[in-house]
Order: structure tokens, then C-alpha cells, then sequence
């Protein structure tokens, strides 16, 4: 098959993208504890699936079909079962030590990664913009790396300030690039780092300034997607990088607009390294070009080119004129018809329902998710097998699972139930994620409650905000406000 | 003229205006020595006739002019001019201020004297512009009717990062929906001693506005539209002496002020204030390529200025139309040229100008009564009114004066000089180094080593700057290539590129090392840290505090750990060995779990252990105490065995001074922890990595 042929191929998501591979990176989910007690965050279920299939639909509909699963090793067994299961050409598995960072983590695979470019995107992020329109952009500017930024979440979701360049002010005749679509990413620094009151603010540097006179900030919350060169990831792992979000992305960023220090240094002028303590300084900087060609996905040739890798943002956007606005993929069509129309793939669905992609990072995202998901679910919403007693209420924005049962009076509205729950009567549930084998009893008030697996509540408790674990037992009678059940 | 319509005005809000003419700087000396930078010709125009016309043309009422030093020439130029005829449209004051050292002075003698009754346009007398202000007018003042905070609307033309007009430069943080501007902050020095190379966007301002463009393309014009408060807030702030870096940044930076600054940037119009001599040049040759269209040399309202005031009368003025022709070749009638006297292109020539046989001009403006003499070459060359430039004079490039002259044969007048009034009558073959400003001063004293020797003149030498309002705190040699007339901004980028350069070179692996602290920083922050665990250690602050104390340094200053360890060991060991005699074991052990948090993997055990033992390499009569040292780190979990023993085996082959009789000193504890070989390693609990990623 010739390069040619290839890349003809690569348009049609049916066929077989060889240049991109995907990665998935399912940690143990620290942030979503209780909830991860028993269960790895992979398999959380969302709105009735588990969370990574979510992140295996999105990547098929890019074509994608080389994926691998970089999996915490303390929930081995479970995500091996569950990939085991999968019809079709399935996700090679790779499990690494439990506390390692996304970058280390990534690096534990670094020799699986045969294609061009590579996906890699967390487990918990749902997005709701097209891959193809991602892979369109990453390729048309030449990117060395894409991250996605949901640009639209809403004000408290967003974790980060990012600085956005415009990609072409001269072309584009403008001088500030677009809060939403692509533009180029020049700054990213936490949230909440750079808005505590007593700190220094948010650093820029003046290299950067001069290299992108304007660069417009705003708020986002990082996809934890990214499309990379592998030939840049490989270069800017290196050797410690230990989280991509906090090492990877920043050195990129600045390999923009530092310019190389490559040139030909002469010796001495280079301080020592601190961690390399015994380095030698022509082989260092006989190695900083390398890695800065790499970065920009050149191969090193006579070493006078000196370019400059561009590192996109890609912001979401929220509204029904963000589908109509994205190239490619059925997304087009789907503007126009309902959210029901559950044929498409789930991204176009969120992206007509106006909604910007979200991450499951945290036990709120996760029941925000819930939710959202569960008004796309359409007439699924109720399994067959549910057993509902006559004058009960289940919510347009509800899921009942299979063979729960649910007792006379009670009312499920914006929640998720799973399968095989029993609730009892005159229950009350509010904007609560109920995962499957969960007891309630008679008279039970929850409202914004997640309750975990085979957790059982007792009569006439009321809970608010609160979270129960696997396996726990709520006394009856409980009223609880914020409380953490495990 | 101004056009005449003044529809959208109500009879009791007259627009008024206020014209600074004085730049409190020395940057055109030593032209300005006998002229104010305002009555400098521009294309044989002074300078505040175009002001004067930008605010004629927005329909300016009343305009006050401020000066300051040269103000009788001024007022005598205003009262000659048409701008004081029964037929102008505005109403021009002279306000008289001789001992304002800045535009702070300024605004606070406007403020007592209550002139200003409404929001006014606020002009330097150097601007040279084509903008309509109606638009910007109008916006402000929906502004103001909507927000009654809105103190200042800054006209601001967008430019590039390295547009020569942008004068100091500095970034201006604005709102891209509100067009708000949030913060301003002021860049010392592109490249100047002090290194800047980070900015910091505000804590405040990124939690408050969820959108923000930072802008460092802006060309700041000098024309702003004030509310009358503006007044106020400069008296009551009796220290604000600039326009943007006092007042703006400290409206916008202070919690006292709730008020708010917009900025209006414009694309399409120019608008420019004269703000130096590099500027002059480029600022001419716009006029003749006629960017500032309609103020060209060959429309009406110009035209008919005569320089000088009184010296020519305006009858002559109106029969001396100015001919445009091909290549923007200006000829202001009459005009004595040679048959083979050449003007290339973007050439004025002033009435009664006369041009010898041979002579080529390019990028020229020769003014009044100028006598140039055979086969001169003149290409960006300024001359004045009276200027002589006789045979074979190479003008390189840029020099302006009055009545200046490089007079005689085979003179060479280089790039960047300029030649002050009645100065610089060079000898035969003179020829000047690059960038000499030539002056005359007051005993006439000619310096015949720079003007020959039947040359008159002498150097001007710029004064000592030690004004509290310098804005020039930038390199000499920057301020040298800035400064000067024929300079241009690709030189100022190459020269940034290499001191970033330069400067990446010392920050080491800029690229994968996410540190963005500079060198000098780092000193200082090291000095820091050195006091911070000194006070510690002197004053017995509580281990939890000190590690506090340390570990916010290390994030405010962006320290890497070893930075931090490199300082606090030798300073802990100082204490324990130095400042205090016996109980040594029990002040380590006090003190040495500072370093708990510092230590992340094998790398930073042995960094550690590299420090200690250079310290006592430099300390050797203290060597002996090295085991102790070493045991309080083990016992401590500081530092595990394998760590000792590869340093170890690294520090025996050593041969820095000092470093053999470390190793004596530590040999035996090394021996005792390789006999005590069998004991139990997991309870270090250190790993290679150290991430606690939610991925």
C-alpha cells in the first residue's frame, strides 16, 4: 500500500487510520474517591455503560482502530475481564504501577507506539467535538501537538487560564484569536494557581510576548486529550516527565517561542544541569537539537533550519452552531435533527444538545455527566426488564437499569438508577447517580447523592450532597447534608 | 481648514481639547536647544500644526495649549498663526507653565485653574494623525453614560511588537468584549541590565475577567479622552507624574479607585507621536508617501503654513502652492533645480530652495531657502529652513538642522548625526563619526577635533539623567541603537535574539526544564532563602514553620529544590559547626529534617550528599564531624544507604581539593553501613516517582 493511498484512506473513518494510534489512560481515579472503591474509574458506569467505552466509541469514530489501555495494575483483573468482553478488534492492555503520573505512565508504552501520531486522551473525558475535526486541524497546520480544551464548560469547571495566539494574524486579519475553534497555545497555568489572591498572578514571559504580540487568556477546562507527533511525545517525555498536563504541555509551549539554544554554544557557558550530574555539554547540546527538530516533527538534517513546533488549542464550543460550524463527520447533519436521534455517534449528540464535552474527574462531574448522558438516552431510558410499580414518577432526564425494581409512589427525577436496584416506597430521588445493586428503602429523600454499589439506605433517611460508598449500610432515620458515607 | 460642521454639538458642551506641548524629554537635543519639539518642522511644518489640524478636524471648540519650556516662542507662533484669525474654528489658549517637569505637573496646574468643564481630548503637541475622533468620542461617551466610573478612554493603534513608534513599551491587558482595559504593565527594558524576561498578569484581574487579550502590538498615540476627574485624581495623587505609568497603572492596580480606563484601538488610521528622532524620519517619509492623507505638503491645510511665524508674511504663503509630482517629488514653487539635479523619490523641496548640478536627493526634505550645492548626495536627509549643503556633501543618511551645514568639499555627514542650529560648518574633508550630534553653544567654542579645523560647532553630550521620571533605564548600548535616528527595528531584533540567546544559554535546557526563572533572580532568591533558614536558625523558629517558610520561597521565587538545598545546607551546617560549639549530634538533628521535603529519588540524595561534603571539603578542620553528619541523615531516612554508597564510590575518585580527607572522614560509616548490609530498606519511602496524577 502506498503513502498515497494512505492518506486517501485516512479521510474515511471506516476504514483503517494506520497513521494514528490511540492511548487511553485509565488511572485508579483518586480524585473520584469513594466512588472508585471496588471499581476502577474505567469501569464506573455513566448513565448505564462504563465510562471507558465512552472513550473507545469516541476513538472509533475517528477510525482509530490500534488503541491501547494504560491501566492502573490494582484493577487489572477487572479492566482485563471488561476488554476481554469487547466484540471486535480489541484494546491491547497495559498495566503500570498505580501512583504514576500520565507522563510516566505514557512513557511505560513509548515502544508500543508505531504510528505517526497518537491520541491520548483520559478516561474520564467525554468530548463533545468530532475527532475528525481535531485530526483535520492537527494536520492542516502541522501541528506538533493538539490539546482540547472545553472551552464553553461552565465558569467552575474551568481548572486552567490559557494563553491563545491567533494561528495566522496576517491571513485571518486579526489581531486576537477566537475565544472558540482552534487557535495556538501559547500559556497554560492552573486556575487556581494564578488567581490566589496573594500570589504573584500568572507569569508570562516576555520571549513569548515579542514571539505572539497578542495573546488572549481565558478560562478553559482541560479535555486531558491531545493529539501528538509521537516523534514529539517520544522527545519531550524524555525521562522525567511525570504528568503531561504539567510538564509536557508547558515545555511544548515554550519550545514556541525560546529560541534554540542549540545554535553552537560554545562550552562552559552552559551552567551544570542539576539532575545530570556528570553531562557533557557537546553532547547536551548536540541533544537539545535533536530533541528541538523532534519537537517540531523534522527529522535533523544540516542543522541550520531552525523552525518552530506549533502547539494548537482546540476549544470547544457550546451551542447548536457549534456542529454546524465543524467539518466533516456526520456531526452536519445532526444540527438539525433531535437529541434522540441516538443512531449518531454520542459526541455529535452532545454537540446538538449545545453541549461543550466534559471530564468525570470528579464525583460532581461524574453525576453531571450522569445526568447528561441520561437525556440523551431517549426511549432506553427505562430498561424493559425495570420493574415499576403503578404511580411511580421516572423524569425525562432518568435512567432506570435493568430488573430494578421500584416501589409505589416514589419519584426518579434527573437521576440514574442502575440495574438491579430496589427502592422501596414514597422514595424521592433528585439529581442522584444510583450505581447497580443499591437498596432503598421506604420513604428515602436523596437529592445530589451518588450512592455506590450494593449500598444500602435505610428508611426515612434524607440525604443531601452526600456520597455513600460500596457496600455501606445507612442507618434509618439519617439526615445528612455534605457527608461522606464510607 | 477645519471643516465646519458642527452638527452634533450642543451649544453648552463646547469640546475642548489640551495640547502638551512639551515632552519633558531630551531626546531631539540638541534641535530642541533653541526650539521647542513642538514648532520643529516636519515636511517644513511645525510639528503642532498637525496636532492642531487632527483636532480641528474633530470638531474641537477650545484647545489649551500647556508649555513649558520655549513657551514664549510658542505663544509667539500660535499668536502669528491662523489658528488666532477671527476665521479659525478653534478658540486657542496659551497656558503658560514653566515649572511642570511632567504631564502629571501639567494636569494638576489644569485641575487648579478649572478651564475644563466636560470630557476633553487630551494631545501631545508631537502627535501627527488622520483619525477621526468622532467615533472614539461617541463610544466614550456611551461609556460614560452607562458606567459613570469611566474615567479615560486611550486611543490605541495596533502596531507590531517591534513598531519603532511604540515608544516605552508596555502591554495593555484589555477586555476584548467590554474593551476594558485591565491592567497596563509597563516593560522597563527590552533587553536592558536588569533582564526582565517575566511579566505577571494580575491574581485579580484573571479572577475577575474570564477574558482577557494581552497586548504588547499597541502603539500608544498620546491622544486620550479624560473625564474631568482625571484632573482630580492627579491632584489628589500628587506623585503620578506619567500619563500611563503612574495614572493608568495605578487607577487600575489600586483597590481605593473603583474606576475604569477603556482602550479604543484603531487599525486603519495613523496616528503617531513624534516621540524621537528615528520616529521624525519615518514620520516624514509617511507624510511624503502620504500615508497621513489629508495631511500631505501639498493640501491646503498645509500648505499655506509658513515656519516661523511672523518671518514670512501669509500673503507669500497663499502664492506658493506646493507641486506634486510622480514618486512623491514635492516642489514648493519657486524652486531653482539644475538640469541634472535628481529627485528620486519621497523628495520636498522648500520654497526658494536651490539645487546644484549632479546633486541626487532621495527620502529628502530640504527646506526653506536651503542652497545645496554640485554633486551632493543627500538620501534621508533633513534640512531646515536656511540649510546649506555645499558641493559634494554625502548626506548618508538622517541628519536634521537648522541653518546647519556640512559646508565645504568632500564632507561626509554619516547615518544617525544631527547637526544643531547654526552648527557643524565642517572643513574640507570632514567627515564625522556615526551619530554625533553637533551643537552650538553659547561662547561659540568650536571643537575642532569633531568639526575640522575651520569647522564651528562641538559635540553635544546628553546631561546626566538622574530625573525621577526616566523612562530610559535601558542599556547604554540599547539606548544607543534605539536612539538613533537610522535605526531600525530588525536591528533591535536581532539584537534581542541573541541576548535571549544569551541569556538561554546560562538558563540551561530551557527548553525541557520547565524553571523560568532567570540567573539573577536566582541570586537574589538564594540571597533569600539564605536569610530566610538563617532567621530560622537563629532565632529557633519551629522546624514546621521553617519548612513552611521555605517551601513558599521556593514557589514564590520558582526555585527548583535544589536551589533551595544548595542554600540551606551549608547554612545549617555553618550553624551547627561554626556558630556553636558541642551537642553537635543534637542540633542536626533538629535541624536536618528541613531537608525532608527537599529529597525526591536517588538523584537529589546524592545532590545533598555532594553539598555537605563541599562544604566541609572548604571546611577541612571540621572533617571529622562529616560521619555524624552522615549518621543523622541515615537515622533520619534523609538519605538512603545505596545513596551513600554510590556517592561514595563517586567522591573516592574525586581529586577537588579538600575532597580525600572528606572521603577519610566518611570512610568508616560507609564500611559500617556496607557490613550493615542486611538491614531492611522498605521503609524508605521515597520512589522514583513522585506524581500524584488524576489521570
Amino acid at each position: 500500500m502506498s503513502m498515497f493511498s494512505l492518506n486517501v484512506a485516512s479521510r474515511n473513518p471506516q476504514m483503517d487510520m494506520s497513521e494514528l494510534q490511540a492511548v487511553i489512560l485509565a488511572g485508579p481515579g483518586k480524585s473520584l474517591s469513594p466512588l472508585t472503591q471496588g471499581t476502577p474509574k474505567a469501569l464506573l458506569p455513566i448513565a448505564g455503560k462504563p465510562m471507558i467505552s465512552y472513550s473507545l466509541q469516541w476513538i472509533e469514530s475517528a477510525g482509530i482502530k490500534d488503541v491501547l489501555i494504560v491501566a492502573a495494575q490494582s484493577h487489572g483483573d477487572q479492566l482485563t475481564t471488561y476488554v476481554r468482553s469487547l466484540e471486535g478488534r480489541r484494546p491491547e492492555l497495559v498495566l503500570v504501577d498505580d501512583h504514576l503520573g500520565s507522563g510516566a505512565a505514557l512513557r511505560k508504552v513509548l515502544d508500543k507506539l508505531r504510528q505517526t501520531n497518537v491520541v491520548v486522551m483520559s478516561v474520564d473525558t467525554i468530548p463533545a467535538d468530532s475527532p475528525m475535526v481535531l485530526l483535520d486541524q492537527f494536520r492542516t497546520h502541522n501541528a506538533a501537538m493538539l490539546a482540547l480544551y472545553y472551552g464553553a464548560a461552565p465558569d467552575a469547571a474551568a481548572d486552567q487560564v490559557i494563553g491563545l495566539a491567533p494561528l495566522n494574524p496576517v491571513r485571518d486579519r486579526t489581531s486576537v484569536a477566537p475565544a472558540t475553534g482552534v487557535a495556538r497555545l501559547v500559556a497554560a497555568s492552573l486556575r487556581a494557581k494564578v488567581t490566589e489572591a496573594s500570589g504573584p498572578g500568572m507569569p508570562l514571559r516576555l520571549d513569548m510576548l515579542r514571539e505572539f504580540p497578542t495573546v488572549r487568556m481565558v478560562r478553559a477546562q482541560d479535555a486531558h486529550l491531545y493529539i501528538f507527533r509521537t516523534e514529539t511525545l517520544r522527545s519531550m517525555l524524555g525521562d522525567k516527565a511525570g504528568s503531561i498536563q504539567r510538564e509536557t504541555v508547558p515545555a511544548l509551549i515554550k519550545s514556541q517561542y525560546v529560541p534554540s539554544a542549540a545554535k553552537s554554544p560554545s562550552p562552559g557557558t552552559v551552567s551544570p544541569d542539576d539532575m545530570d550530574v556528570d553531562h557533557d555539554h557537546d553532547r547536551h547540546a548536540d541533544a537539545a537539537n535533536q530533541a528541538s527538530m523532534a519537537i517540531a516533527g523534522l527529522t535533523p538534517s544540516n542543522g541550520t533550519l531552525q523552525s518552530r513546533p506549533m502547539i494548537l488549542a482546540y476549544l470547544s464550543q457550546a451551542g447548536a452552531d457549534a456542529s454546524s460550524s465543524s467539518v466533516g463527520g456526520s456531526s452536519m447533519d445532526l444540527a438539525t435533527t433531535t437529541a434522540a436521534a441516538s443512531g449518531a455517534p454520542l459526541h455529535a449528540q452532545l454537540a446538538a444538545i449545545g453541549h461543550p464535552g466534559a471530564r468525570a474527574n470528579t464525583p460532581t462531574g461524574y453525576a453531571e455527566l450522569n445526568r447528561t448522558l441520561a437525556k440523551l438516552a431517549g426511549e432506553h431510558r427505562v430498561a424493559a426488564t425495570a420493574d415499576l410499580a403503578p404511580r411511580t414518577q421516572v423524569g425525562p432526564e432518568s435512567m432506570v437499569g435493568d430488573q430494578t425494581r421500584v416501589g409505589e409512589r416514589s419519584s426518579v427525577k434527573k437521576s440514574v438508577v442502575g440495574a438491579r436496584c430496589v427502592i422501596g416506597r414514597n422514595v424521592k430521588l433528585v439529581n442522584c447517580v444510583l450505581m447497580d445493586g443499591v437498596a432503598i428503602d421506604d420513604e428515602v429523600k436523596l437529592e445530589s447523592c451518588i450512592v455506590c454499589p450494593l449500598a444500602q439506605v435505610g428508611e426515612k433517611c434524607t440525604l443531601k450532597d452526600s456520597i455513600v460508598a460500596a457496600k455501606m449500610v445507612v442507618p434509618r432515620e439519617t439526615t445528612a447534608k455534605n457527608e461522606l458515607f464510607s | 481648514m477645519a471643516p465646519n460642521n458642527s452638527n452634533k454639538l450642543e451649544a453648552e458642551e463646547i469640546l475642548q481639547a489640551v495640547v502638551v506641548a512639551d515632552s519633558f524629554d531630551e531626546k531631539f537635543m540638541p534641535l530642541t536647544r533653541d526650539l521647542p519639539r513642538c514648532l520643529l518642522p516636519l515636511c517644513n511644518v511645525p510639528l503642532i500644526e498637525y496636532t492642531l489640524e487632527f483636532l480641528a478636524v474633530a470638531d474641537v471648540k477650545e484647545v489649551f495649549i500647556v508649555c513649558c519650556a520655549h513657551s514664549d516662542l510658542i505663544k509667539e507662533y500660535i499668536l502669528s498663526s491662523k489658528w488666532n484669525d477671527d476665521t479659525s474654528s478653534m478658540k486657542v489658549n496659551i497656558i503658560v507653565s514653566r515649572s511642570s517637569m511632567s504631564m502629571g505637573d501639567v494636569l494638576r496646574e489644569l485641575d487648579s485653574k478649572s478651564l475644563l468643564k466636560h470630557d476633553f481630548i487630551l494631545v501631545n503637541g508631537d502627535v501627527v494623525s488622520n483619525l477621526r475622533l468622532d467615533g472614539v468620542l461617541a463610544t466614550h461617551r456611551a461609556r460614560r453614560a452607562a458606567d459613570k466610573s469611566t474615567v479615560m478612554t486611550m486611543v490605541l493603534k495596533e502596531g507590531a511588537v517591534f513598531h519603532g513608534a511604540r515608544g516605552a513599551p508596555a502591554l495593555f491587558c484589555i477586555n476584548p468584549t467590554t474593551s476594558r482595559c485591565v491592567q497596563y504593565i509597563p516593560i522597563d527594558d527590552p533587553a536592558g541590565p536588569a533582564r526582565q524576561h517575566d511579566v505577571a498578569l494580575l491574581p485579580e484581574v484573571l479572577a475577575e475577567h474570564s477574558d482577557v487579550a494581552v497586548r504588547n502590538d499597541l502603539i500608544d498615540c498620546g491622544v486620550d479622552i479624560c473625564s474631568v476627574e482625571v484632573l482630580a485624581l492627579f491632584s489628589e495623587n500628587f506623585d503620578y507624574q506619567d500619563l500611563r505609568r503612574d495614572f493608568v497603572k495605578g487607577i487600575l492596580e489600586s483597590d481605593l479607585f473603583v474606576k475604569s480606563i477603556y482602550a479604543h484601538v484603531v487599525a486603519d488610521a495613523y496616528a503617531v507621536r513624534v516621540r524621537s528622532t528615528q520616529l521624525y524620519d519615518r514620520v516624514a517619509r509617511d507624510v511624503l508617501c502620504r500615508w497621513t492623507f489629508p495631511l500631505v505638503p501639498d493640501a491646503d491645510a498645509l500648505a499655506s503654513l509658513v515656519i516661523g511665524g511672523a518671518a514670512a508674511s501669509s500673503s507669500a504663503a497663499h502664492a506658493a502652492p506646493v507641486l506634486y509630482s510622480r514618486n512623491n517629488v514635492y516642489r514648493e514653487k519657486p524652486v531653482l533645480l539644475s538640469r541634472t539635479t535628481v529627485l528620486s523619490k519621497n523628495v520636498l523641496v522648500g520654497r526658494h530652495g536651490s539645487i546644484g548640478a549632479g546633486t541626487v536627493l532621495e527620502n529628502c526634505v530640504v527646506g526653506r531657502g536651503c542652497t545645496i550645492g554640485k554633486n551632493v548626495r543627500l538620501s534621508n536627509a533633513y534640512l531646515w529652513d536656511g540649510g546649506h549643503g555645499w558641493g559634494r556633501v554625502y548626506g548618508r543618511s538622517r541628519d536634521c538642522g537648522q541653518e546647519c551645514g556640512a559646508e565645504r568639499t568632500g564632507v561626509v555627514v554619516p547615518r544617525g548625526s544631527m547637526i544643531g542650529q547654526g552648527g557643524g560648518r565642517g572643513g574640507m574633508g570632514w567627515c564625522c563619526p556615526e551619530r554625533t550630534r553637533l551643537m552650538v553653544d553659547e561662547d561659540d567654542e568650536s571643537d575642532a577635533t569633531v568639526v575640522g579645523p575651520d569647522g564651528r560647532g562641538c559635540k553635544w553630550v546628553a546631561e546626566d539623567e538622574d530625573d525621577s521620571d526616566d523612562e530610559d533605564t535601558m542599556s547604554p548600548e540599547l539606548t544607543m541603537l534605539i536612539e538613533e535616528i537610522g535605526f531600525s527595528p530588525s536591528d533591535l531584533r536581532a539584537y534581542l535574539d541573541r541576548k535571549a540567546l544569551e541569556h538561554d544559554l546560562v538558563d540551561n535546557d530551557a527548553v525541557s526544564e520547565s524553571d523560568e526563572s532567570d540567573d539573577d533572580a536566582v541570586e537574589d532568591a538564594a540571597e533569600e532563602v539564605r536569610a530566610t533558614i538563617q532567621r530560622a536558625l537563629d532565632q529557633g523558629h519551629t522546624l514546621d514553620n521553617a519548612m513552611l517558610e521555605l517551601n513558599t520561597l521556593k514557589f514564590a521565587c520558582n526555585l527548583t529544590f535544589k536551589d533551595v538545598r544548595d542554600e540551606v545546607v551549608p547554612c545549617i551546617l555553618a550553624h551547627v559547626f561554626i556558630a556553636n560549639d558541642g551537642n553537635f549530634k543534637a542540633l542536626l538533628t533538629r535541624w536536618m529534617p528541613v531537608l525532608a521535603t527537599m529529597l525526591h529519588g536517588a538523584k537529589d540524595q546524592v545532590d545533598v550528599l555532594e553539598t555537605v561534603a563541599a562544604w566541609f571539603a572548604a571546611h577541612l578542620d571540621k572533617a571529622k564531624y562529616l560521619g555524624t553528619v552522615a549518621m543523622v541523615m541515615y537515622d533520619l531516612d534523609l538519605v538512603e544507604e545505596e545513596q551513600f554508597v554510590a556517592w561514595f564510590a563517586k567522591a573516592e575518585k574525586s581529586v577537588e581539593t579538600g575532597m580525600p580527607a572528606v572521603c577519610r572522614a566518611v570512610r568508616p560509616f560507609i564500611q559500617w553501613l556496607e557490613e550493615a548490609d542486611d538491614d531492611d530498606e522498605d521503609d524508605e519511602e521515597e520512589s522514583e516517582e513522585e506524581d500524584s496524577d488524576d489521570e
